[in-house]
C-alpha cells in the first residue's frame, strides 16, 4: 500500500478565475473545469521521486488532459497539490469515479475517488435546475438586495485626466473582451445579496418514510443550493431588467452601502436577457468571482447546520402509506452584519419547509440567526514590492493561515493568488505548504507560490486551447504594476466511510479571505487587493 | 531512443484469446477477476508492456468491445473508455478502464474485448482504417466464451460468419479443434464461481458444426468437420458448432480462414463445461 494517500474528495475549480466550485462540485454548465487534489505523505520520512497520474474516469465523456507530475520529494505529513483540465459539458450528472496511479519507492498504488458531478440550468422563469441521480432541486430567487448605487462602469481615468489604478480595472477590461457569446454584458460589483429564496427538491421516485436518501448518497445537498444560487445569481444579474421590482441595499439598521468608485456620471447596468443554453464561461468567471466571496450570506443560512430540508423531514411526519412526492423551502434572509468572508457574521433567516405527499402536506418552521463557520482568525501576506525582471528576480509570495490561538491551521486549504497584470493578464498561481522550493517548511500554515517574469504559464483563459500556457513575455508586457489577491478556501474534509448524515455537516469551497466584503450599514464595499508588485 | 508499445496476442494459433486483457464482473473495479455477466457492471483490464529504451509519458489505452460476427475494424468496434498510461523501458504496467462495460446479449453472448495502446508522438497508431491483430503489437484481442453442456455432455454454440467487405464476395473456411488448457492463461479466473478447474482436461467427441440453431441428436451425429461458406459483399451466415464432453469440462477453439489462405484471419475460443444451460 502506498504511504502517498488522497486525503479528500477531489474537487473542481473554475479555470478563468482559479475558484473552487462550492463545495467541489463539477458542474457540467460550466464545462472546463480542472480536477484538483491533495496528495499527501502519510509516512513518517520523507518520500522521493514521486510520479502522480490521473489514469481515467468512470464516465467516458469526461474528457481530460493527459498529465505526469514528478514529485521530488514530500517530507513526512505534507501535503502536495495537483490539477489535471477536464471537460465536462458531456458528462452525465451524478456519482463518478476518477483513478489515480501514485509510484514511489518501486511501487505502483491505483488510488480510486468519488466526484460530484451536477448539471445546472436555468428556465424562462428564472428557476434553477440542479441534476442529480437521486431527483432535482429547483431554485428560484424570488429578490435581492443589490447596491443602492449602483456603478457598472469602469473608466480607466478619473474627473481630473489621471490615470486611475483600481483593483478591478483590468479584470472588467478582461472581462469585456471576453463578452464573447453574450454580447454587451457588463460586470456589476459588489454583488448581490439574496433576500428571498424557494427551494423544491422532487424525488425522482417518491419515497415512503420520513427521510429521503440523501443526493449523491453521501452529499452536501446544501450544496446544490449554492452551486445553483452560483449561477443562478448569473442569471438574475442578467434578467434584472426584467423584475420589476429592485429592492434596496438595505439591512435592519436602514442604512445603504455604496460602491467604492462613485463617479458622478455612474450609468445604470446594462444587462441583455439570458438566452437558454447560452450559458459561456465568462458568466461562471463573473458568478464565482464575487458571488462566492460573499455567497455566504445566503449560504450560511443552511450550509453549516444541518440543511433545512433534513430538519424538515426530521419534523414533520407523514402518514402511514403516504409517498412524498416534493419538498419545498421558503426563505427570507437579513443581513444585521456585514457579510465579511472568513468571519463569523450573523445572518438572519426565517424558513418554511413544507413536505408535499399523496396525502397531505406538512409544515415546520424556523426563525434563527446562524453564524458563518467557515472561519479564519488571521492571515499575512509577505511579498516584495518590486521585481527587477532585468536581474532574473523572480516574485516569491508567501501567505500564512492561523486559527484564533495564532496557530497554523491544520486542515488543507485551497489557496492561490490571482495576479492582475498591466496588459489585462490574469494569472493564477496555487500556492502549497508542502516544503517543496520555494515554500520552506510544510505544514506550517504557509502557504508559498513564485512567479518568474521573465516566462510563465498563463491561465488567462477561455476554452482548453487557453489553459495553462507557456509563453514567453516581451518586458513591455509584463513591466507595470501588478496587483494581487491570495485567496483561500476551506476543503470538504468528510471521510468516505462516514454516514451520509456526519458527511453532510461537512461542506468547502468557501472563501475565507475577505477581500471583497458588504458592508449593510454604509460607506463603501471596497474590493481589496492584498498588493501589488511593480515590475521594471 | 524508442518507445515501443505492446499489448500481447493470445499464444499462436490463437491470438485472439490474450490473456492480457480480462474483465472484473463486479461493482469494485479491482474485484476478482470473472466472466462478463449480460447486463451487469464489468471493468475492463489491460497489461501493457513497453518494449522500447525510453518512458512512454502519457500513452494512451483504449478499450472496445465488439461483435466478432460482423467483423471487427474501427467502425464495428464501440469504444468502452479510455486511460492514460506512463510507463518505463522494459516495462509491464496493468491498466484499468474505469469506465464501466454493460456487456449486451449479442452474437449469442459471443462479443469480443480489444485493448489499444499508443503514444501520441512517440508511438502513434500506425493504422487508420484497417488493423491485423497478430500482426500489430499495439492492439490485442479477447474472444473466449464459456459455454455449459448441461448434465448430458451435450452441447452446441451458435454463431455467425459475416463477409464485411462492401464490394467483394468472399470464401470462409472454419475449422473446430479441442486445445489444451495450458493454452488458455487465466483460465481458473475465467471459470471462478462457474466451475472448479479439473485436474486434466476432459474429451470432445464428434465436434463438429451444423446448419442448424438447435440442432437434434441426429444433426449431430450427421455434424460436418468443417464449413466452407462463399458468401457476397456484407452477407452473414449462421452456424452451430455441436459436439460431446466427456468429463468436467475443456476447450474448442473455431479458426476462421478466408479465400484459401494460410493466415487465420479470426477465430472464437469457447470453455465448455458441465453445468447448467
Amino acid at each position: 500500500m502506498s504511504q502517498i494517500t488522497v486525503p479528500n474528495r477531489p474537487f473542481a475549480t473554475e479555470p478563468l478565475t482559479g475558484f473552487m466550485l462550492p463545495d467541489g462540485f463539477f458542474v457540467t454548465t460550466l464545462g472546463y473545469q480542472a480536477i484538483n487534489s491533495h496528495f499527501s505523505n502519510t509516512s513518517n520520512s520523507s518520500i522521493l521521486n514521486i510520479r502522480i497520474y490521473l489514469e481515467g474516469a468512470s464516465d467516458p465523456n469526461l474528457q481530460f488532459k493527459k498529465r505526469s507530475y514528478q514529485i521530488p520529494q514530500l517530507a513526512s505529513g505534507a501535503s502536495h497539490l495537483l490539477s489535471w483540465e477536464g471537460d465536462f459539458s458531456n458528462v452525465k450528472p451524478g456519482i463518478h469515479r476518477v483513478s489515480f496511479i501514485i509510484e514511489h519507492s518501486g511501487r505502483r498504488t491505483r488510488v480510486i475517488k468519488k466526484i460530484f458531478v451536477t448539471e445546472v440550468t436555468v428556465d424562462d422563469s428564472d428557476t434553477f435546475h440542479a441534476t442529480m441521480p437521486e431527483g432535482e432541486l429547483e431554485l428560484t430567487v424570488l429578490n435581492f438586495f443589490e447596491p443602492e448605487d449602483v456603478c457598472c462602469d469602469f473608466p480607466s481615468i478619473n474627473t481630473d485626466g489621471d490615470a486611475v489604478e483600481r483593483p478591478l480595472t483590468h479584470v472588467g477590461e478582461v472581462f469585456e473582451r471576453e463578452q464573447r457569446d453574450i454580447g454587451e454584458f457588463i460586470f456589476c460589483p459588489p454583488g448581490y445579496l439574496p433576500r428571498q429564496i424557494q427551494l423544491i427538491y422532487s424525488p425522482e421516485t417518491p419515497y415512503e418514510g420520513q427521510y429521503s436518501k440523501f443526493p449523491f448518497q453521501d452529499p452536501l445537498w446544501k450544496f446544490i443550493g449554492g452551486a445553483a444560487f452560483v449561477i443562478g445569481v448569473v442569471g438574475f444579474i442578467i434578467r434584472s431588467n426584467q423584475i420589476k421590482e429592485k429592492p434596496k441595499f438595505k439591512a435592519e439598521a436602514g442604512a445603504k452601502g455604496k460602491w467604492d468608485y462613485p463617479y458622478p456620471d455612474c450609468n445604470p447596468c446594462e444587462v441583455k436577457p439570458y438566452a437558454k443554453g447560452s450559458y459561456s464561461t465568462s458568466d461562471g468567471w463573473l458568478s464565482v468571482w464575487f458571488t462566492l466571496a460573499v455567497l455566504g450570506g445566503g449560504v450560511a443560512a443552511f450550509t453549516d447546520y444541518k440543511d433545512s430540508i433534513r430538519r424538515g423531514q426530521e419534523n414533520t411526519i407523514p402518514s402511514d402509506g403516504e409517498l412524498t412526492i416534493a419538498e419545498q423551502v421558503n426563505m427570507s434572509i437579513g443581513y444585521p452584519e456585514a457579510i465579511i468572508p472568513g468571519q463569523s457574521y450573523a445572518v438572519d433567516a426565517d424558513w418554511e419547509y413544507t413536505r408535499m405527499t399523496t396525502g397531505d402536506s406538512y409544515t415546520y418552521s424556523v426563525t434563527e440567526t446562524p453564524n458563518n463557520q467557515h472561519t479564519l482568525s488571521t492571515y499575512t501576506v509577505d511579498a516584495p514590492r518590486e521585481i527587477k525582471r532585468y536581474n532574473n528576480e523572480k516574485f516569491e509570495i508567501e501567505a500564512g493561515f492561523y486559527d484564533d490561538r495564532g496557530n497554523p491551521l491544520d486542515d488543507d486549504l485551497f489557496v492561490f493568488c490571482l495576479l492582475l497584470g498591466p496588459n489585462g493578464q490574469i494569472l493564477r498561481l496555487p500556492m502549497q505548504d508542502d516544503g517543496i522550493s520555494p515554500d520552506r517548511e510544510p505544514n506550517d500554515g504557509v502557504y508559498t507560490t513564485e512567479l518568474d517574469f521573465r516566462s510563465f504559464t498563463s491561465s488567462m483563459t477561455i476554452g482548453p486551447e487557453a489553459m495553462l500556457e507557456t509563453e514567453k513575455l516581451a518586458a513591455e508586457d509584463v513591466t507595470g504594476r501588478w496587483i494581487y489577491y491570495v485567496l483561500a478556501q476551506d476543503i470538504n474534509t468528510a471521510k468516505p466511510d462516514m454516514e451520509p448524515e456526519e458527511a453532510a455537516k461537512y461542506s468547502g469551497g468557501m472563501v475565507l479571505t475577505p477581500q471583497l466584503s458588504i458592508s449593510v450599514d454604509g460607506g463603501e464595499c471596497p474590493v481589496s487587493p492584498d498588493g501589488h508588485v511593480d515590475v521594471i | 531512443m524508442v518507445v515501443q508499445l505492446e499489448i500481447e496476442d493470445g499464444p499462436m494459433p490463437h491470438w485472439w484469446a490474450s490473456p492480457n486483457i480480462w474483465t472484473v464482473p463486479d461493482e469494485n473495479p479491482t474485484g476478482a477477476v470473472g466472466y462478463p455477466q449480460t447486463g451487469k457492471p464489468c471493468y475492463v483490464w489491460a497489461r501493457v508492456n513497453n518494449r522500447g529504451s525510453t518512458e512512454a509519458t502519457d500513452a494512451t489505452v483504449d478499450f472496445y468491445w465488439a461483435n466478432p460476427a460482423v467483423g471487427i475494424n474501427p467502425t464495428t468496434m464501440t469504444q468502452i473508455g479510455t486511460s492514460s498510461l506512463t510507463i518505463g523501458p522494459d516495462g509491464t504496467e496493468d491498466v484499468l478502464c474505469l469506465s464501466p462495460w454493460y456487456p449486451s446479449y449479442i452474437n449469442e453472448g459471443h462479443l469480443c474485448l480489444l485493448s489499444v495502446v499508443y503514444h501520441e508522438t512517440e508511438d502513434p497508431l500506425s493504422w487508420n482504417t484497417a488493423f491485423s491483430v497478430p500482426d500489430d503489437r499495439q492492439i490485442a484481442q479477447r474472444n473466449v466464451t464459456v459455454h455449459p453442456t448441461g448434465q448430458t455432455g451435450l452441447f452446441h454454440m451458435a454463431f455467425e460468419i459475416h463477409n464485411a467487405s462492401e464490394s467483394e464476395e468472399h470464401t470462409f473456411h472454419i475449422e473446430a479443434e479441442q486445445i489444451e488448457f495450458h493454452d488458455i492463461e487465466q483460465l481458473e479466473d475465467l471459470l471462478e464461481n462457474i466451475v472448479e478447474i479439473p485436474q486434466d482436461s476432459g474429451e470432445v467427441s464428434d465436434l463438429g458444426f451444423v446448419s442448424r440453431p438447435c440442432p437434434d441428436p441426429e444433426d449431430i451425429e450427421n455434424a460436418e468437420e468443417m464449413i466452407t461458406t462463399q458468401l457476397p459483399p456484407q452477407h452473414r451466415d449462421g452456424y452451430t458448432v455441436v459436439g460431446e464432453l466427456y468429463g468436467d469440462a475443456a476447450i474448442i477453439s473455431l479458426k476462421q480462414y478466408v479465400d484459401g489462405r494460410d493466415d487465420i484471419v479470426g477465430g472464437l475460443t469457447t470453455i465448455i463445461y458441465r453445468g447448467e444451460e
